[in-house]
């Protein structure tokens, strides 16, 4: 079979298990022809799955469906024949039925039995059905009547033919017929979303002037008849504004995509109808561009978008979307409720303006205030990280567990919990784990967050209480780490480096839960603690003047020059982190590496080659202008390059990937060890072409080691990504990874084989660096693909603490040769020392063109 | 070719294992726990230390594999697929040795506990490859779902597309598989 046959061949059996049984097989009839081998393979799969048991049919049952999957209806109830499953909702399996009292269609929501053995779960259910029977609206699905029979909880509500709009949208962009709204190119298609997007407005405000917010307006809440009318359904997590109390169990089970700002930040009280107007502000930005603004691989980073990035324009996707529909949409999902429509029917209106040709009441957001909220955010970034404190407001892991730990109970909860794991510390600071710690952070964040009608008002002599505890814990801490400083001082301990670590781990936690800035009373230890660098330079005498230029965490780029003095330089004290040194002659000779400086002072001893080996010729590689890269935005792992901007000076980067030959040869002359790959499969040395694959499972510091034997050194990761971006003729963000695996690059592994010799996978998956062009170099070879690329960039990662990988990890770009098969970023974290990633990882040398 | 390789000896005196994989055992400890009752749910495969003997020995094959993870789906995808490898193994072996369903090791038990509610394990495998060859994608979702028990919504995340499609995927891979060993 090819792979034409194979997607007909599922495209028919997927569409066919959508029908009724009957209808089955002349659907597949019609699809592939009433014989034939795929028509009998059809045949065959459809009915296995009908067969009852059978593999995989028990294994791992379907914990994730939360209608109790195993479960099959009755055939009838009451005056009802049930005839098949349309569909499972957030509480309830929903049947199609024939009501023969009134001999028409309906749509029945049963209860599953397990679940009805809770009455908390009855009463949600019947809930549900009250409310949504108290509205009338044509927008919004009727429920008929409420019902018990046969031990089932159930009700009967209006049979809407046609499919969702999240199907529908599906549908859109595989641009099959079976849709119901025009298609997304012709013309109608904007005009079509308004009007639907208006209808739904005006049915949620219908639901908002009976005290009624939906809270879970999404796709698939949006019923689309055949004529392409929605309806609004499931008000299964609606709150009843008026009892005030939340009924929110199943939120965290659905999809985040369309949740609000207030809803993740959950403070209970502030939600109200102006998150469905952000809901459903969002589903029109789906339906403008065919993609989410918030998307992620996890709900984390779902969620910490939700807060925290600003949704890239909708014209940027879609430019035939005109500039007024874009405001109503954007004013429609404006993080804060303020700055939203006030009302549901606010929102309408404006759409109707814009069907109207009228000008719209939402103005555009300037490029100004965008660029502001964007300087905030970088504001808060800095911020983050400079005073360390709140480095981990913006984890999405907190923002989660702050979620979970808010729905399961509230910020009492987090507060009792936070006040007995800082007792427990403070017993004994050094021998508490992690998530203990967690606990005393999380409650931390409830106390700096409680302003407003938070803890603060609800409760301020617990706030009070929860303070005083967490200054308590912070001069327990402060007099620990003295201690600790104390002893490393005395010398006397083979332990120094780990007693002098642990106090600076102290004190950062101090200071992070403290109010005030502690510090060591012990100032002057700082002194001996810092770091010493030594530069030897070849030939002796040379006389040049030696700057540092220090990373940036944020940006991932090494900040301005810093004069450190004229040579000689011998144990000078040097701020820790990760720094480049630059040695600079004034006469355009220059020489540069990167060093990373431990907060435990050991001494570190430069030897630099003037002029470098490579400063004459630079064999291989090619100029390139430098210039602006804009923030991506695109949900890269490098938090730098999807939210900073970056202005990248001119430089030299290899064409290729360095390959085996070269770093033999280096090996050769420097005596170090060579790959542990090479010794573990000498087969590997024999493979065809070996001296021409990229070179594999180094380590960050070998790889510096060689770019400075070679008197070049690793990019940065914004100097590989400019070149990249323009190589690939992306100049916004790399390609999506389904570009990718379109792509010629050698992306296209095979998933990998477990029982294959290093030899042979490297036959199987690396290419030769002369694969692309022979002799001169023309262009950039496998920037994507072939082996992942190191840069000298620390990492700062979309959806973790910032800093949370300090300076000891650097960020690889552009995927290996199975990018196009993994559904991954092409961004990837490496960390300090390790020897892994034998196969995927290599790396290309730079160099400065100006010192 | 023929230059002689240097060689570190530190590096050659221990059995190397990246310190990376240690803190990422126990950052995954729970992962691979989770996966591991997931797959003993069946009522005859029995208790913890079956759990615990499948997840060391997937952790084990990991460590001495390891690529490096680019993140928790990239592990997760690993371990599935080594869970599938090792239940396979197991279950080759045991139909060599001619083992019934109470004898030999705790894996052994785990096999016929898993295959009593999946069938022939070696089959399945067969099936797997032979699917793979068609449609990897169907392939993967179905080891993460199985092998690595994960929630539909939990494979949606890690493959990055939605619920619908891998609920159509499995239900089509599992029709697939199941006509194929019928």
């Amino acid at each position: 079979m090819n792979e034409a046959e194979w997607k007909r061949l599922k495209a028919a059996v997927s569409r066919a298990l959508d029908l009724p049984e009957e209808e089955r097989a002349r659907a597949l009839d019609a699809a592939l022809g009433p014989t034939g081998a795929l028509r009998e393979e059809a045949a065959r799969i459809l009915a296995a799955l009908q067969a009852p048991g059978g593999p995989l049919g028990t294994l791992a049952p379907e914990s994730s469906a939360p209608a109790g999957a195993g479960w099959r209806p009755p055939d009838r109830l009451a005056d009802l024949a049930l005839l098949r499953e349309l569909g499972r909702g957030s509480m309830g399996v929903v049947l199609l039925a024939w009501q023969e009292s009134l001999a028409r269609e309906v749509a029945v929501k049963i209860l599953p039995p397990a679940d009805a053995a809770d009455p908390a779960v009855v009463e949600r259910f019947a809930a549900e059905a009250r409310k949504a029977a108290r509205i009338q609206h044509p927008a919004i699905v009727t429920v008929h009547a409420v019902g018990f029979d046969s031990g089932l909880h159930y009700f009967v509500m209006e049979r809407v033919e046609g499919h969702d709009l999240g199907r529908e949208i599906e549908l859109q962009i595989a641009g099959t017929r079976e849709r119901l709204l025009p298609a997304f190119h012709s013309r109608d298609y904007l005009p079509a979303v308004a009007r639907l997007c208006r209808t739904v407005a005006l049915a949620l405000a219908h639901a908002h002037a009976h005290a009624l917010v939906h809270r879970d307006v999404k796709p698939s809440n949006v019923l689309l008849d055949t004529q392409g009318q929605p309806r609004v359904v499931d008000f299964g997590i609606a709150r009843d504004a008026r009892e005030g109390e939340l009924v929110s169990r199943s939120r965290l089970e659905g999809t985040p995509y369309y949740m609000s700002p207030e809803q993740v930040r959950i403070r209970g009280q502030h939600v109200d109808h102006r998150t469905d107007v952000y809901s459903l502000g969002i589903v029109l930005y789906e339906l403008l561009t065919l993609r989410r603004p918030f998307d992620g691989r996890t709900t984390g980073e779902v969620l910490r978008k939700i807060l925290d990035v600003e949704p890239r324009l909708v014209r940027r996707d879609n430019p035939r979307v005109p500039r007024d529909l874009e405001a109503v949409c954007l004013k429609a999902i404006a993080k804060s409720p303020d700055e939203r429509y006030a009302t549901a029917a606010e929102l309408a209106q404006d759409l109707e303006r814009f069907l109207g040709h009228e000008a719209v009441q939402a103005r555009p957001v300037s490029a100004l205030r965008r660029g502001a909220r964007t300087a905030l955010r970088r504001w808060r970034l800095g911020a983050a990280l400079g005073s360390a404190a709140t480095a981990a407001i913006l984890g999405g892991l907190l923002v989660e567990r702050q979620v979970e730990a808010a729905a399961a109970g509230r910020a009492r909860d987090v507060v009792a919990v936070g006040v007995e794991a800082a007792r427990t510390i403070a017993r004994d600071p050094r021998a508490s784990d992690e998530s203990t710690w967690d606990r005393v952070e999380a409650l931390r964040q409830e106390l700096a967050h409680a302003g407003g009608a938070g803890l603060e008002s609800l409760a301020p002599e617990l706030a009070a209480a929860a303070r005083a505890e967490l200054e308590r814990l912070s001069t327990v801490l402060t007099a620990e780490a003295d201690l600790a400083l104390e002893r490393a001082r005395a010398n006397a301990s083979p332990d120094r480096e780990r007693d002098v670590a642990d106090a600076l781990r102290l004190l950062e936690r101090s200071r992070r839960i403290g109010s005030r800035d502690a510090t060591s009373t012990r100032g002057e230890t700082s002194e001996a603690l810092l770091p010493r660098l030594s530069v030897r330079v070849r030939p002796p005498g040379t006389a040049a003047t030696v700057h540092l230029r220090p990373f940036d965490l944020v940006r991932g780029e090494p900040g301005p020059r810093v004069l450190l003095g004229e040579l000689p330089i011998e144990s000078r004290p040097v701020p820790p982190g990760w720094h480049r040194i630059v040695v600079d002659c004034g006469d355009g000779r220059f020489a540069e590496c990167t060093r990373e400086f431990e907060a435990v002072g050991r001494d570190v001893v430069v030897e630099i080659q003037l002029p470098p080996p490579l400063a004459e010729a630079a064999r291989g590689m090619l100029r390139v202008k430098g210039g602006r890269l804009p923030a991506s935005g695109a949900a890269d792992r490098s938090c730098q390059l999807a939210e900073v901007e970056l202005e990248v000076a001119d430089f030299l980067l290899d064409a290729r990937e360095v390959a085996n030959g070269p770093y033999r040869a280096f090996l050769d002359a420097t005596g170090r060890p060579a790959p542990l790959l090479w010794r573990e499969d000498p087969a590997l040395l024999a493979a065809p072409d070996f001296d021409r694959l990229p070179v594999v499972d180094v380590s960050i510091e070998d790889a510096i080691a060689y770019c400075e034997w070679r008197g070049a050194r690793l990019p940065t990761h914004a100097e590989w990504e400019l070149v990249a971006r323009r190589e690939l003729g992306s100049p916004a963000a790399l390609p999506a990874a389904e570009l990718v695996r379109g792509s010629s690059a050698n992306v296209h592994g095979a998933a990998f084989a477990l029982d294959a010799s290093h030899a042979e996978r490297a036959a199987r998956y690396l290419r030769s660096v002369r694969a692309v062009a022979d002799g001169d170099p023309v262009g950039f070879a496998h920037l994507l693909g072939n082996v992942w690329e190191l840069t000298e960039s620390p990492v700062c990662v979309a959806g973790e603490p910032r800093g949370a990988h300090g300076t000891a990890a650097r960020l690889a770009l552009g995927g290996a040769w199975d990018a196009g098969t993994q559904h991954g970023s092409l961004h990837a974290v490496v960390h300090s020392g390790t020897k892994g990633a034998f196969l995927m990882r290599g790396f290309r040398c730079a160099k400065s063109v100006d010192p | 070719m023929s230059s002689p390789i240097p060689s570190d000896p530190a590096r050659d005196a221990r059995p190397s294992r990246p310190s990376h994989l240690d803190e990422l055992f126990d950052l995954t400890y729970a992962e691979l726990h989770r996966i591991a009752r997931g797959l003993l749910r069946s009522p005859t495969s029995g208790g913890t230390h079956q759990a615990t003997s499948l997840m060391h020995e997937a952790f084990v094959r990991m460590a001495s594999r390891s690529e490096g993870w680019n993140d928790r789906e990239h592990f997760v995808r690993s371990i599935a697929c080594a869970m599938r490898r090792i239940l396979v193994d197991h279950a080759r072996a045991r139909a060599a040795r001619g083992v019934r369903r109470d004898g030999g090791s705790e894996l052994d038990a785990l096999v016929a506990g898993v295959e009593a509610v999946s069938g022939d394990l070696v089959r399945l495998d067969e099936a797997l490859e032979a699917l793979g060859r068609l449609d990897p994608d169907a392939v993967r979702i179905v080891e993460l779902r199985y092998f690595a028990s994960l929630s539909v919504e939990e494979c949606a995340a890690a493959l990055g597309i939605s619920t619908r499609q891998v609920e159509r995927e499995l239900q089509f891979a599992r029709g697939w598989l199941r006509g194929r060993l019928s």
